[in-house]
């Protein structure tokens, strides 16, 4: 994974719990939830601070979080977390935190103070006296220029909820069988809550937030040309590393079936889709298309135009339409009977043949717009089989209201579902049936789209 | 004189405890420890001690300076109209030798 591009967006989200607004965070969640990670990751933007342990040793520390707690002469971005430090107060009072805090804010500036877990100090404590020193911790830290990081598994709401400037409660819960986390904005001083809760993964073991995706170039970043990944010996490369791993090999002759959860766009798939073309269209290879229903054969053949030249689009890439447009890329779809759109789909492919390996493919809804659940399948049938003797590779893609996914699957290699969670897309393969769940995203700072998968974890 | 800086000090203690007892502990440990002071001096050395409380809470620390001159003027029975521990430990000095002083010189006064 290219780290740039998860830094960046890493960073990006967790940059507005140090605005300047806020001093004190509390950091909740049921234990296995990430708080620690995430309060790692904070001192790791942060570059100055001390985590302060009331759980686990220093050794056991750099076991676990390995990338962010190993010594500074190791680490990558040297210069930024070299100023953070350990202190173990496995067996501390509240009086020793204390000593501790006062030690470190009136030496430094700017300093981020982590607490983990505070419950440990605090439940031993009297209500009121807890308050107390919650209260003159905040006092200390702000004095000092300092900030501070509470972290609790209590679930309830206690003192600290009351007293601190932002908080964010971690939870894993269970999606279509498949583990996924979810981070809660529930206070955030200085800062409007736009979107109250956002997926994260834990992936190497660092802190990820994840957006929305990109689902188109960023006017700012200029189109460059295509840079394929080669089709390994015997196999066909999707363009992007990540998603053939996710995958595993495309054997050529294979079938695939993308279907789309109920949220999912044209504008989510579709750059997913056209990174695939583009890497077999780079490749000496072709592609066919027959979009889905509501997507212009026009705009697909414009985002080609960006990355190649008209020449090479004449050669390699086909749009079904449903009118007579006077232009090599594009043919005329005979919606007549299910027997002449194969027909006129064939005939195409006839015209291709010299050109080398070729990607298909078919929007479900525009088959299934016309014709019934029976001839649907049917049609996918025969050209599967189709492309089984071709060695080319067939993508049917299922929007979610299309009928026929059951049967589709059945005849598919290859079927992964994609859908949004928080506004993130996301994907997981259902055949082969696979536990884990991949985060989607699309990196053009390369000036093309490129498929970025990031395990959820 | 030494019972009168002891009521002072009983003073500060009583309006550190509002911030708790560990705190109250913990602040006592750093005087020591960064300005070589004990609790026992604070009368005699009351603006380096507000300095300290300074570094510890900045600006918070100008409230609990107030709490102190509260207790203070609460102890000894004194309007007290002043801004810092300094000059309300002065008016202190001032106000209760004026007392003795004045008890000394009572014309029934005995001792």
């Amino acid at each position: 994974l290219s780290d740039k591009f998860l830094d960046l967006i890493r960073v990006v989200r967790l940059r507005d719990l140090l605005n300047p607004n806020i001093i004190a965070l509390l950091i909740k969640g049921l234990p296995g939830t990430g708080k620690t990670t995430l309060a790692l990751e904070l001192l790791r933007i942060y570059g100055k601070g001390i985590y302060i342990s009331t759980r686990v040793s220093e050794r056991k520390m750099k076991e676990q979080h390995s990338l962010v707690m190993k010594p500074a002469e190791e680490k990558e971005d040297q210069g930024r977390l070299e100023e953070i430090g350990f202190k173990d107060l496995r067996f501390g009072s509240g009086t020793e935190m204390l000593k501790l805090i006062l030690n470190e804010v009136t030496k430094r500036k700017e300093f981020l103070i982590v607490l983990d877990t505070w419950d440990a100090i605090a439940k031993e404590l009297e209500p009121n006296e807890r308050l107390k020193i919650e209260r003159s911790i905040v006092a200390m830290v702000e004095a000092n220029e300092a900030k501070v990081v509470f972290v609790s598994e209590d679930p309830d709401l206690t003192t600290t909820d009351y007293l601190v400037d932002a908080i964010v409660t971690l939870k894993d819960e269970e999606f279509e069988g498949r583990r996924v986390r979810f981070i809660e904005w529930n206070k955030l001083r200085g800062l409007p809550i736009s979107q109250k809760r956002h997926l994260f993964t834990l992936y190497e073991g660092r802190f990820t937030i994840f957006e929305k995706p990109m689902v188109g170039r960023p006017p700012k970043v200029k189109p460059k040309k295509f840079e394929p990944i080669k089709h390994p010996k015997d196999h066909y490369s999707s363009g992007s590393i990540e998603l053939d791993a996710a995958l595993g090999p495309f054997k050529p002759g294979s079938v695939l079936l993308a279907e789309m959860g109920k949220p999912i766009t044209t504008e989510h798939y579709h750059p997913l889709l056209f990174s695939v073309s583009l890497n077999f269209v780079s490749q000496k290879g072709f592609t066919l298309i027959l979009p889905s229903a509501i997507l212009a054969p026009e705009t697909i053949k414009n985002g080609f135009m960006q990355y190649f030249a008209k020449e090479t689009i004449e050669n390699a890439v086909r749009i079904g339409s449903y009118d007579e447009v006077p232009d090599p890329c594009f043919f005329k779809l005979d919606m007549s009977s299910i027997d002449d759109l194969f027909k006129v789909v064939c005939e195409q492919l006839e015209k291709l043949k010299n050109v080398g390996p070729g990607i298909y493919f078919v929007g479900v809804d525009l088959v299934e717009g016309i014709f019934n659940v029976d001839d649907t399948v049917k049609f996918f049938v025969k050209l599967s089989r189709r492309v089984r003797r071709s060695k080319d590779l067939l993508v049917m893609a299922a929007k979610h209201a299309v009928k026929s996914t059951e049967q589709l699957s059945d005849i598919s290699d290859k079927h992964i579902k994609l859908d949004l969670l928080e506004g993130s897309l996301i994907g997981y393969t259902i055949k082969p049936a696979k536990p884990s769940i991949s985060h989607i995203d699309f990196d053009y700072s390369s000036g093309f789209p490129r498929v970025k998968l990031t395990p959820m974890m | 004189l030494r019972e009168l800086e002891k009521k002072v000090v009983n003073c500060v203690d009583h309006a550190l405890l509002q911030l708790g007892k560990s705190i109250r502990y913990v602040i006592y440990w750093y005087l020591n420890k960064e300005f070589g002071m004990k609790k026992e001096e604070i009368p005699k050395r009351p603006e380096e001690f507000v300095k300290a409380l300074e570094t510890v809470f900045g600006s918070g620390a100008k409230v609990i300076e107030r709490l102190m001159i509260d207790a203070i003027a609460e102890e000894f029975r004194l309007n007290l109209q002043v801004e810092s521990l300094e000059e309300a430990v002065q008016e202190v000095y001032k106000v209760v030798g004026r007392r003795r002083k004045s008890r000394a010189q009572h014309p029934y006064n005995l001792t």
